[in-house]
């Protein structure tokens, strides 16, 4: 393998990486602080695709679909947490499990009715639809590291925001121990609601920025469920840092994988699963 | 470079082929499936792709086109190959049950006699059946120009399947 492909795959295995992380990250915490055992979050991703296609046809911009879009989903899962999960914090994880696979079908059904089933693609905004040559016959395209570098920018923002804010402190004393945070005066209700929020709205920005690549069709979200669900068994699960370093793990193995033993390839990511919850059940890094 | 996508991993791969430089430089062939239902989807990735098919959105004969146009005025969408093919799906039951008259649970060799000795009246052509019950029809070829599959000429005229493997009749 010479140093352009070498260099185009690695360049590819990070974008997947950091895109995978946006969505694990959002499962983790939704997991980790809730306890609940989201399947459902492969659609919003397929939300946040949909709604990027959508709006953008209609306010003529991706960067201004995105923005819109982000704010509808934070409050699409705002409500969502208020009517339908917040019920469930104490159920049984098979309840959990039950309510969200039937919440798959009805936004697959939802998606239908409101957009129909024919794939779409999102154009690549003006300002970053180049490539960048690498070789006389192969480039790289200036959206992918636009949007890995997107998803670095969120994932330091995530990480401040949990690590030096109070509403991260709270974040993390209720993950710790509920009802001792609740007893000292922290709205344990609310927290809920913002983290499962903004679970939902890293999703949908994960479709948004991803549709220009990956084109808007239906099912979009289960191919992507499966791997976010091995990323966070992989990093630990309620571990942000543990998410982002699975994440970057199964991006390289699995883009690496793919050219070097295509024949193995989709096993690989599996493997890779198995052999570090042989070595660390609990995952790589502990809540 | 030839390949085989259909739906959203065929307009993902065009874009994809298109950005990473590919798309002027080397040739891109496919299986009509490729381009089909996806054009818009890929946008200007999708133009000089060239694919092979046993249909064509272009195709101008007067049975194709009396077809477009009835499907445009029911249904406000251009049909594609899907359409098609479903379309003579209709055509082949109808047939069946017309010469069974309608009595489908009963005599079943008269009613696969029938759809064995079918000659279908398609947009795609006029096709009939293979041995081994797969149309036998012309493969045509085309290329991706201004956002629709124009008709470049016949890749394989009258291709019958070897049916290799099949143990029917």
């Amino acid at each position: 393998m010479d140093i352009a492909n070498f260099l185009i795959q690695l360049l590819n295995s990070v974008q997947y990486g950091l895109l995978l992380f946006m969505l694990a990250a959002g499962l983790t915490l939704i997991f980790g602080i809730m306890g609940v055992v989201n399947l459902a979050h492969g659609s919003f991703y397929m939300l946040g695709a949909y709604l990027a296609w959508w709006l953008s046809a209609r306010v003529g911009s991706l960067p201004l679909a995105i923005v819109l879009g982000a704010l509808l989903s934070v409050g699409l899962g705002l409500a969502l947490e208020a009517l339908l999960f917040r019920h469930f914090y104490r159920r049984d994880h098979l309840d959990q499990v039950l309510l969200t696979f039937g919440l798959i079908y009805v936004f697959e059904e939802l998606r239908s009715l409101l957009w129909g089933d024919d794939v779409h693609g999102v154009d690549i905004p003006q300002g970053l639809d180049w490539s960048l040559p690498l070789t006389d016959t192969l480039s790289y395209p200036a959206y992918r590291l636009f949007m890995s570098g997107l998803c670095l920018l969120l994932a330091l923002g995530l990480y401040l925001l949990i690590s030096r804010t109070r509403l991260g402190m709270k974040i993390r004393a209720g993950a710790f121990n509920r009802e001792m945070a609740q007893s000292l005066g922290i709205n344990i209700r609310r927290i809920h609601a913002v983290v499962f929020a903004l679970g939902v709205g890293l999703a949908a920005v994960a479709g948004m920025i991803a549709a220009p690549v990956a084109s808007v069709y239906p099912n979009m979200g289960s191919q992507v469920l499966i791997m976010c669900f091995v990323v966070v068994v992989i990093g630990g699960i309620g571990s942000v840092r543990g998410a982002l370093v699975a994440a970057l793990l199964v991006g390289l193995v699995d883009t690496f994988g793919k050219v070097l033993l295509p024949q193995v390839s989709g096993m690989l990511v599996y493997m890779l699963m198995a052999a570090v919850l042989l070595w660390k059940p609990e995952g790589l890094f502990k809540q | 470079m030839a390949c085989f996508f259909a739906g959203g991993g065929a307009a993902k791969f065009m874009r994809d082929y298109a950005a990473a430089g590919l798309k002027g430089k080397i040739p891109l062939y496919g299986s009509g499936f490729l381009t089909e239902g996806v054009i818009e989807a890929a946008g200007p990735a999708a133009e000089g792709v060239i694919t092979t098919m046993h249909y064509s959105d272009s195709l101008d004969t007067p049975r194709n086109r009396q077809f477009r146009l009835d499907y445009a005025k029911t249904f406000k969408m251009q049909p594609d190959v899907y359409a098609v093919q479903g379309y003579d799906t209709g055509l082949l039951l109808v047939l069946g049950a017309n010469a069974v008259k309608g009595d489908l649970s009963g005599s079943k060799p008269a009613l696969y006699k029938a759809l064995e000795s079918a000659v279908i009246d398609s947009p795609r052509g006029r096709w009939t059946m293979s041995r081994a019950h797969n149309p036998v029809q012309d493969i045509y070829l085309r290329v991706v120009e201004k956002g629709e599959n124009k008709v470049l000429g016949v890749a394989a005229k009258a291709l019958a399947d070897s049916g290799t493997g099949c143990r029917l009749g």
